[in-house]
């Protein structure tokens, strides 16, 4: 199998626009739980962390 | 458009960073093809972007200088990586026959798998201009190359997919299937 080496002859030929679109609805389906889930926690905590150590410095600055 | 250091009429992306990150977390799965390190390697981005905001030039694509710090970030670690372990993993899964299922579905699990076996710098191309909307000269700013590029990639990589997952001509369902637009209606904005 000559999978990415993409020398075969044939390779240059495009696939179908359908079957493209298929592949990027598909993909869209693999990584939209990520993109509609509730972010963890551990995120929203980092945030709120990098946030107070931002106020805190503009507090020490005054 | 002068530089003044304290004016306000942009959204401060110390605000605006909230509202990427959930694509920012689908794009992380994406390249590291699982959740928990896709959930270690935006926590690494959110921490060297708030380091380098100073860097950031209000009013210009916050998105775009979010990813290209996540993409930069997942690429040194695999770098490091790649000394260490082979990847010999995610092959079997993405050899195992994919066919959609009855309501002409592809296995996700199968397209992981094979998404994990392209090259990164194509898996990477699709990844944003064919999951997350990204236009081809957004993807090539992200990525740091040239449009031409990035669509080049993109359409190796869907040639590849079709390859790894045997989909001949005619085996994908119609386009048009119900619950896949039924899946995209939900989808929210911007992803």
């Amino acid at each position: 199998m000559s999978i990415m080496s993409g020398k075969r002859n044939g390779n240059r030929k495009d696939i179908a626009p359908a079957v493209s679109k298929q592949i990027d609805e598909n993909l869209k389906r693999l990584y939209s739980d990520a993109a509609s889930e509730e972010l963890p926690k551990s995120l929203t905590d980092l945030l709120d962390a990098l946030r107070q150590q931002d106020a805190q410095k503009k507090a020490g600055e005054k | 458009m002068s530089d003044t250091p304290e004016n306000q009429q942009f959204t401060d992306p110390r605000d605006e960073i909230v509202t990427h990150l959930p694509a920012l977390r689908a794009f992380a799965r994406g390249l590291t093809g699982d959740v928990s390190g896709a959930d270690d390697l935006v926590q690494e981005t959110v921490l060297k972007a708030w380091s380098k905001f100073s860097q950031y030039n209000e009013g210009t694509n916050l998105r775009a200088w979010l990813f290209t710090i996540l993409r930069n970030t997942y690429l040194s670690k695999r770098r490091k990586q790649s000394r260490e372990v082979s990847d010999g993993e995610g092959v079997f899964a993405a050899r195992m026959a994919s066919k959609p299922d009855h309501d002409g579905r592809l296995a996700l699990q199968e397209l992981n798998a094979a998404m994990k076996l392209l090259p990164v710098e194509q898996r990477e191309a699709l990844i944003l201009v064919g999951a997350m909307g990204f236009s081809i000269e957004e993807a090539a700013q992200t990525c740091g190359c040239a449009p031409g590029t990035i669509k080049s990639r993109a359409n190796r990589a869907r040639k590849a997919l079709v390859e790894i997952l045997h989909l001949e001509k005619g085996e994908l369902p119609d386009s048009t299937d119900k619950s896949v637009a039924m899946v995209m209606a939900g989808a929210p904005n911007g992803f």
